[in-house]
């Protein structure tokens, strides 16, 4: 299949085409992040998203078929590189700024919960996490997700189901946590 | 507030992060096509400008695998610094140069792009605007928030150089422009401009009581711990 016919089918969504580009340029997307940020399951999930992202949103808009490849070096290089640069400056300034306890307005309340689905991400494994990009990010049906992250309908259905079940107690508890210590403190 | 998650709120959070980091790129779009050898004339133009002030996009077409040319100081600022010029009595700046460190770990810069006796240079930290200068502003920063920038005069004065419009947001990005710049003229005393990232804006009156000047060597201390990065210029005669 030619960059051109590829790229329309692409566009229009077309699930062979979006396998057959993910197998085909996976090694790709991991190559330059690992050139980055060195070998790892960090890198190669920095690929997995921005492949996804290049997959499912970004290839639509390239005016020039022939540019794929090269902007998806392109946005890989620099996701990881602005990894790279954050771990360095938060190794400089590692301290947090205080949490208001009693006083979180909405969207604080809505940062902090992002930022504990980013610490209950963490515990999952590069798979399952893979897996939610392809269901929140891609939006795939079970089967279309299972031909991208390899595993039958039965196994990614049984995957994400038990990916929900460990966010939903992670989070939870961390939110129990915190009720729990601001209850301590203004009783304390 | 219930203490469980249940699905729904869960949903939403994963869509939030899913969706996180997918914004598209034109300017990568561009680059891509100048890499892959099938860009149109504007496409190069673009990027090569873009590169000249932008060492994030050199370092990513570097990585991404592109010959390493020559970096091409033309400035993408041509188009601001003569729409600068051309409103003309807009008159703002007008010595030593000091760059205050970024407070946190946040990825916010705020460029000068500068034109001097018929030469055309980003200016460095450690450089001060100068009398004549023509000038265009532009910020590069990874998360949205606010920018503000302010003029202060030898009196202590402040005028806004930005926002124009009163809405100092920003949106994540590298080398944008902003529409504040032009002339420095009728440099008097110590006169310094004054740049401020923030999470929330920063109303112009408080960077009346952040600023401190030294009349006798004319040194800046700026008190600004909403600020998340800041950057702060001298203005000489």
């Amino acid at each position: 299949m030619d960059l051109r016919e590829l790229h329309q089918r692409l566009t229009r969504g077309d699930a062979a085409a979006q396998s057959e580009f993910w197998r085909s340029h996976l090694p790709i997307a991991r190559r330059v992040c690992r050139a980055v940020l060195g070998p790892g399951a960090e890198a190669d999930e920095v690929a997995d998203g921005a492949l996804i992202d290049f997959i499912f949103d970004h290839a639509h808009r390239l005016e020039q078929p022939e540019a794929m490849t090269a902007y998806l070096r392109l946005i890989c290089a620099r996701r990881a590189g602005r990894i790279r640069t954050r771990k360095r400056e938060l190794a400089i300034d590692a301290s947090p700024p205080p949490i208001e306890g009693a006083a979180i307005e909405e969207s604080a309340e809505r940062a902090l919960m992002m930022s504990r689905l980013t610490d209950c991400l963490q515990a999952l494994t590069p798979k399952a996490r893979l897996v939610l990009r392809l269901r929140y990010r891609a939006e795939l049906n079970i089967e279309n997700i299972g031909e991208i992250a390899g595993g039958t309908k039965q196994y990614i259905s049984k995957l994400l189901h038990q990916t929900h079940a460990k966010l939903r107690e992670c989070l939870s508890s961390k939110r129990r946590e915190r009720l729990l210590r601001q209850g301590l403190e203004q009783h304390g | 507030m219930a203490e469980e998650i249940d699905d729904p709120e869960l949903s939403i959070l994963l869509s939030r992060w899913a969706s996180s980091t997918s914004d598209f790129d034109p300017l990568l779009a561009s680059a891509a096509a100048v890499l892959a050898g099938v860009a149109t004339q504007d496409q190069i133009e673009a990027v090569a400008q873009a590169r000249a002030r932008d060492s994030e996009l050199e370092r990513d077409f570097v990585v991404a695998g592109a010959p390493q040319p020559a970096r091409h100081r033309t400035w993408a600022v041509t188009s601001i610094l003569a729409a600068a010029a051309a409103v003309g009595g807009i008159a703002i700046l007008l010595p030593g140069s000091e760059e205050l460190q970024p407070k946190s770990g946040r990825y916010d810069r705020l460029s000068i792009a500068v034109e001097r006796d018929g030469r055309r240079f980003e200016l460095d930290p450690s450089q001060a605007l100068r009398e004549r200068d023509r000038f265009g502003l532009f910020y590069s920063a990874t998360d949205e928030g606010h920018l503000t920038v302010v003029h202060r005069s030898s009196g202590g004065d402040l005028t806004i150089l930005h926002p124009a419009d009163g809405n100092s947001a920003i949106a994540p990005g590298e080398g944008v422009p902003l529409t504040a710049g032009g002339i420095v003229r009728d440099v008097t005393g110590c006169e310094w401009m004054i740049a401020a990232f923030s999470a929330r804006p920063i109303a112009a009156d408080r960077f009346g009581t952040a600023i401190r000047v030294e009349d006798a060597d004319c040194r800046l201390s700026l008190e600004l711990p909403e600020a998340r990065a800041t950057r702060a210029v001298r203005i000489v005669k």
